[in-house]
């Protein structure tokens, strides 16, 4: 009962969130000077006939309110619209992109969590000796390293020997499938050692930080009179309710890494959907930004619902 | 040992030194000597209390017996289980005798167990690590342990948030049993629980010791406790033993100036003196509360208000009424939870009143909006339970001090200021003043610390003080110090002083008349001899039984 109650307020709690990220990104677009049409317009002699012309062809004659409706209509159709720039739909444009980014962030966030938990706990664990020293360090060092310059260092010094743009040697013939996979892995190799970087220094301070926290606690110094073995209780006490804080704030840093990877794929052109947005906001294409916006948001919420959902599954004290 | 208890030790500490390395210069190592030689012994079935305050040393030489001291402590002495050193080989000779032999109920029993875990999943692990019985006999063994304590075993599929203080406290004692140890070393067991709990868990541990012949050494801060429940106790001072004997050896004729000072500094309930003097009434106290009510929480979710439910709010205070005259200590006890903190929250415009008036020096004070409050702050002042907590940090005694005057705009120039700041700290007995005043918090003792908060509170010049449990955070030593100064702040100053505390001998001893508070009601009120001697109500009844006496012959049959 008190299970459903809580499975239900956050659904709805996501659902609204979700309606009110697409209702700001609608006005947001439309808030911004200029409009799609001034820059294509931007010919020599353009009449303000032609202007007209774009105006209405791109439905921006409209007011903003029956726009606002059009949009919400249509996109429970699954309609996001076309885009300004290359006239395909907003969805299929997405949906590349998506299919472009979704593993490159993934196995780089997967990477980073799994590296910063493990270097976390090391460093708990160690507290105070060397190990401690050096990876609180580095991990400080990294972590202060702004994600553009960190991809800038990698091109430098990388360049020479692993591909640096693209996702995919454009000038390949591939004779099998496995041919084409390892290009794409070894085109993947920069991008996500650059975000597995910036991310895991992040979350090797919150798992060190928590940890210390419950390793402290008198569960712990019970746990060990009681003659648990070390390791047990590093895992079943002091990692278990370590996980607790680091499951919200992890859920938390979702959102920068989308901002991450926008930096990163504009730095290693990479054709995903941080890269496309960029893109986008230069063309004012407003559909397109409205549509990557909304999926960035759903993503994120979804992740954030997902959180919540392990916070659940984790925490016996949570009831509302 | 007395002769006709001569069985032989179960349990010894013998010559046991404890130091702390607190980090090393490239020069030479610094040091702390926390323990310095000390030895103890108790027979099966016998209760040791080691007594001493905080610092002495006391849980460093628990910890030391069971080999769980950090890194940076070197041990030296011995730790004997039936005559055998356990301590000879380190980890190797301690590990196997953690739980089987040697048991550890810790302090801070709200946080002794793994929040995410199962109280019986936690009970059976002790089970399997140490292989004590068969993997299906364990569910049967943890059920027969919680019975054991006083829990139904219907209780070990709960989690630890899901058990009150008094439960969680009995079920770390089941833990505790689960192995069949032979001694059981108790830090602090009572220290968090109310008074009523404390004593069915000091009979627990009583009733368990005779029934398993299990030797208990008790450590505590608190000779009452002590006098109460064991035979024998042990004196600690500074990583010392100072005196050991039978316990109404200790409390009829002390040898140590320390153990004097202890008993001395712990009131006794039964033997406070009567009525100390009378207060006339005055025609407009101080604090005039009538019929309070404060609802808990108001948590009325939005979903209840649409459908207009009505809000099934308890009441956390309800209908109480008090009244402070200037120059009175009116003590306010009960348990917590009893509504007394929501009380003072409310007199201090902290949370809104669900009805009543509350008067200030006979201003009306419920629904004043926060800027007409400012003034009327002046007046009322506040001291709170953890002084520790309640200064900054980061503030100089002086700064700490001066900030109210800033806030009120008093004294002129900082060279008044400054004179008032010391008059403040002299009248807390902190001379002299200027040796303080660069200080921070930390470079002052608990007991300096309080009454810092006490200057800070006086430089000013309220008719009203509010003390939250003042003393339950200090040291027995410096309580009666920080009583013994509110007390001639009333006298001298003729401030009214309301003070809030679960302890019913400090209220018996200190204050002038005391009101019984029991789930938001007032139960009993009057003159503090009266309600200590004479009490109508039955939970006052309750509380007394459950108060212990330093005086180990007023023992209690439990």
């Amino acid at each position: 009962m008190r299970k459903s109650g809580y499975l239900w307020k956050r659904s709805v709690f996501a659902l609204v969130t979700i309606y009110v990220a697409i209702t700001l990104n609608f006005v947001l677009f439309r808030v911004l000077p200029g409009s799609a049409v001034s820059r294509i317009s931007k010919v020599p002699n353009a009449s303000p006939a032609l202007k007209h012309a774009l105006e209405v062809q791109f439905g921006l004659d409209k007011s903003m309110w029956q726009q606002y409706v059009l949009y919400l209509q249509q996109l429970l159709h699954g309609n996001m619209g076309i885009s300004y720039q290359n006239m395909q739909p907003v969805s299929d444009n997405l949906k590349s992109a998506l299919l472009a980014t979704l593993p490159m962030v993934t196995i780089g966030t997967v990477l980073a969590l799994v590296i910063g938990i493990a270097v976390g706990v090391l460093s708990a664990v160690r507290r105070g000796t060397v190990t401690d020293h050096a990876t609180t360090n580095v991990a400080v060092l990294f972590y202060a390293f702004p994600t553009q310059f960190l991809g800038m260092m990698m091109l430098i010094f990388a360049a020479s020997f692993l591909p640096s743009a693209g996702m995919t040697d454009p000038f390949a013939i591939y004779t099998s499938w496995a041919d084409e996979a390892g290009d794409v892995i070894r085109h993947m190799i920069l991008p996500v050692l650059t975000l597995v970087l910036t991310l895991f220094a992040e979350n090797t301070l919150i798992v060190r930080s928590a940890m210390l926290e419950t390793l402290g606690e008198d569960y712990v110094l019970t746990a060990r009179a009681k003659g648990v073995p070390r390791r047990k209780i590093v895992r079943s006490y002091a990692l278990r309710n370590a996980m607790l804080p680091t499951i919200t704030l992890v859920a938390l840093s979702l959102g920068s890494i989308v901002t991450g990877a926008i930096l990163i794929e504009v730095i290693f052109s990479w054709p995903g959907i941080g890269r496309a947005l960029y893109q986008a906001v230069l063309a004012r294409d407003y559909p397109m930004l409205q549509g990557g916006f909304l999926v960035i948001t759903v993503v994120v919420v979804v992740f954030n619902f997902i959180a919540d959902l392990l916070y659940f599954r984790f925490d016996p004290r949570i009831t509302t | 040992m007395s002769p006709e208890d001569a069985r032989s030790p179960v349990f010894e500490i013998k010559d046991l030194h404890v130091w702390f390395d607190t980090g090393s210069t490239r020069r030479h190592t610094r040091e702390v000597h926390t323990v310095k030689g000390i030895s103890l012994a108790v027979a099966p079935g016998e209760r040791l209390g080691l007594v001493g305050e905080s610092g002495c040393g006391k849980t460093t030489t628990i910890l030391a017996s069971l080999g769980l001291l950090p890194p940076s402590a070197s041990v030296s002495g011995q730790i004997l289980l039936e005559g055998k050193d356990i301590l000879a080989a380190g980890e190797k000779t301690v590990g196997p005798h953690r739980w089987n032999d040697i048991a550890m109920v810790f302090q801070g029993a709200m946080n002794a167990f793994n929040p995410v875990k199962t109280i019986g999943w936690q009970i059976a692990e002790a089970l399997r690590v140490h292989r004590t019985v068969e993997p299906r006999e364990r569910r049967d063994r943890v059920a027969e342990l919680l019975e054991l304590v006083g829990i139904s075993a219907a209780n070990a599929d709960r989690f630890p948030h899901e058990f009150s203080g008094g439960m969680k406290q009995r079920a770390v004692i089941a833990m505790a049993l689960a192995c069949n140890p032979k001694v059981l070393l108790a830090d602090e067991p009572t220290t968090a629980l109310d008074v009523v709990v404390q004593d069915q868990i000091l009979s627990l541990l009583t009733k368990l010791t005779e029934e398993l012949d299990l030797a208990l050494i008790l450590v505590t801060h608190d000779l009452a406790v002590v006098a109460q429940t064991c035979e024998r106790a042990a004196v600690m001072l500074d990583g010392l033993i100072v005196e050991q004997g039978p316990m109404t050896e200790l409390y009829r004729n002390p040898q140590h100036q320390y153990t004097r000072q202890l008993f001395e500094s712990t009131p006794d309930v039964f033997s406070a003196p009567v009525a100390s003097h009378e207060i006339a009434p005055v025609v407009a106290p101080l604090l005039d509360v009538t019929d309070l009510k404060v609802s808990y929480g108001g948590r009325r979710s939005w979903l209840s208000s649409l459908r207009n439910k009505p809000s099934n709010d308890t009441l956390a205070v309800d209908g109480i009424s008090l009244r402070v005259q200037p120059a009175e200590m009116l003590a306010l006890v009960g348990q917590s939870g009893c509504g007394k903190t929501s009380t003072v929250q409310a007199i201090l415009g902290m949370v809104p009143t669900g009805g009543g008036s509350i008067k200030v020096a006979g201003t009306e004070v419920t629904g004043l909006s926060r800027a007409q409050w400012r003034p009327l702050r002046r007046r009322v002042q506040m001291i709170y339970q953890d002084p520790y907590e309640s200064l900054d940090i980061r503030f100089r005694v002086r700064h700490t001090l001066e900030e109210p005057l800033r806030i009120h705009g008093i004294g002129k120039s900082a060279k008044e200021r400054t004179r008032i700041i010391t008059e403040a700290l002299e009248r807390v007995g902190m001379t002299p003043p200027e040796r303080y005043l660069g200080r921070y918090p930390h470079e002052l003792s608990g007991g300096q610390r309080q009454r810092v908060a006490i200057a800070a509170s006086l430089v000013l010049d309220p008719t009203l003080l509010l003390a939250d449990e003042p003393v339950s955070m200090l040291d027995v030593s410096v309580r009666s110090g920080v009583l013994e100064l509110l007390d001639t702040l009333r006298r001298d100053l003729g401030m009214g002083i309301l003070m809030i505390t679960h302890d019913l001998s400090t209220a018996a001893n200190y204050a002038d008349r005391i009101a019984v508070m029991h789930q938001g009601h007032i139960v009993e009120e009057g003159p503090a001899w009266d309600v200590v001697n004479t009490p109508t109500h039955d939970y006052t009844r309750t509380l007394l039984a459950a108060v212990p006496s330093p005086d180990p012959e007023v023992r209690k049959v439990s």
